[in-house]
């Protein structure tokens, strides 16, 4: 019964607290990136709307603030696709097998539409 | 395209207002942002599409963070629908090339114009509601206590079950939930997926309609869980722009960083929201995206 009980209330919070911080510790990161590029860049005059593929965030033909601001959508844009990864294993742990499958689920499709391109 | 200070302050400017939208409602804000880009800013329709599902994301990262947090986002229900929203987007892409997309929009035109009348016309939920301690008594009188730091105490999930309940700011009291009909809230969200695939909107005003109506969801649980939930269906969509090399950083970057902001902002905002309010606000904004559905599937289309 108490651990049925311990469960029940310590486990959701222990996950809220977890993906709390995962996506805190994500959108601060991803901020502060698109941030300081977007003040390096508005500084010098340099602000302009072009294309940007993830791979020229190491490129040097670049201006650094493009590939900071560039740095820091990529950090956004993983930050949700990590989160299902966390809640697979926080239930994975709880061993809560119910949503362990829809987790996995969701996972499996992501990727099958990254992979085709029509996602 | 040089962006001068002033485009750039807008561009700020509009992310707010997307953000504290999307945070109030539980959507991404891409019916708001493209639209203002295209006619605003003389973007392509691609460009915009690219910026917004990078406001989508920031705004579900934004407002998921502070809900998840309270213990108003359902991760479990979230999680559950976004199997369906996930699949139906993926369908929505492989489908593209056979249905036409301004048959589709005219029908969602349509569906969203109903919805919202239901929205206006539905009474307010029924959930078991127990009036909460004073303030200061509050935390030890319930069950699940506070976080560490806090003033009032959170909701919570039922671990292995779609149960739940949260705090009603607004009433001061916990709020008991529990989900009916996965099945047709999940049918919704696979066709939401489609109209993301399809039209490349994140699709949260069909699941927050669909979680309240469909599934006896309270309207901010809905909101707050499609806030957490349509990140992940925009991701699918932005890993493709970014490889086509369509996300613009310089204008990504500043319309993101108004979102946060604004998303921050509706989340405390919305604590004080009455319901009412909230499904009025809804409302309006169903009746926006089925005048422009509509006006798509008549072959008004913004941008194209």
């Amino acid at each position: 019964m108490d651990t049925e009980r311990h469960i029940a209330t310590e486990a959701p919070r222990r996950e809220r607290r977890s993906v709390q911080l995962l996506l805190r510790g994500g959108l601060a990161l991803s901020g502060s990136l698109m941030t300081a590029g977007f003040l390096l860049q508005f500084a010098h005059g340099a602000l302009r709307s072009q294309g940007f593929a993830p791979r020229d965030v190491l490129s040097a033909t670049f201006p650094l603030g493009e590939r900071l601001m560039g740095a820091g959508i990529l950090v956004l844009a993983a930050t949700p696709a990590v989160r299902v990864l966390a809640l697979l294993l926080l239930w994975t742990h709880e061993r809560d097998l119910r949503f362990v499958a829809v987790a996995l689920a969701v996972i499996a499709t992501l990727a099958t539409a990254i992979a085709l391109g029509g996602g | 395209m040089h962006i001068a200070a002033t485009q750039a302050v807008l561009l700020i400017a509009l992310g707010a207002f997307s953000g504290l939208i999307g945070a109030l409602v539980g959507i991404g804000g891409g019916i708001i942002v493209v639209p203002a880009l295209v006619l605003g800013f003389g973007c392509g329709i691609k460009v915009a599409v690219a910026t917004s599902l990078v406001t989508v994301v920031a705004t579900s990262t934004t407002a998921g963070s502070v809900w998840v947090g309270k213990g108003l986002a359902n991760m479990r229900l979230g999680m559950t629908l976004e199997v369906a929203t996930t699949l139906g987007g993926l369908s929505g892409g492989l489908l593209a090339a056979l249905i036409s997309p301004s048959i589709l929009a005219g029908l969602f035109g349509v569906l969203m114009g109903v919805t919202a009348a239901l929205m206006m016309r539905k009474p307010a939920t029924t959930a078991a509601a127990s009036n909460l301690a004073p303030r200061d008594q509050t935390p030890r009188a319930m069950n699940d206590a506070p976080a560490r730091g806090a003033t009032e105490p959170d909701g919570t999930e039922e671990p292995g079950t779609l149960a739940g309940s949260y705090v009603d700011g607004e009433k001061r009291a916990l709020v008991s939930y529990r989900v009916e009909r996965i099945w047709l809230g999940s049918v919704i969200s696979f066709a939401a997926g489609i109209l993301s695939g399809m039209l490349g909107v994140g699709g949260g005003f069909i699941k927050v309609p669909a979680m309240h109506l469909g599934m006896r969801v309270p309207i901010k649980v809905a909101a707050a869980t499609s806030n957490f939930m349509i990140g992940v269906t925009a991701i699918s969509s932005l890993f493709v722009y970014l490889a086509r090399g369509l996300v613009h950083p310089a204008l990504a970057a500043p319309v993101a960083l108004g979102t946060l902001a604004g998303s921050l902002v509706g989340t405390r905002v919305a604590r004080h929201v009455s319901a009412t309010t909230l499904k009025r606000l809804l409302a309006a904004v169903l009746v926006l995206v089925a005048m422009q559905m509509m006006l798509q599937s008549a072959g008004v289309t913004l941008g194209h």
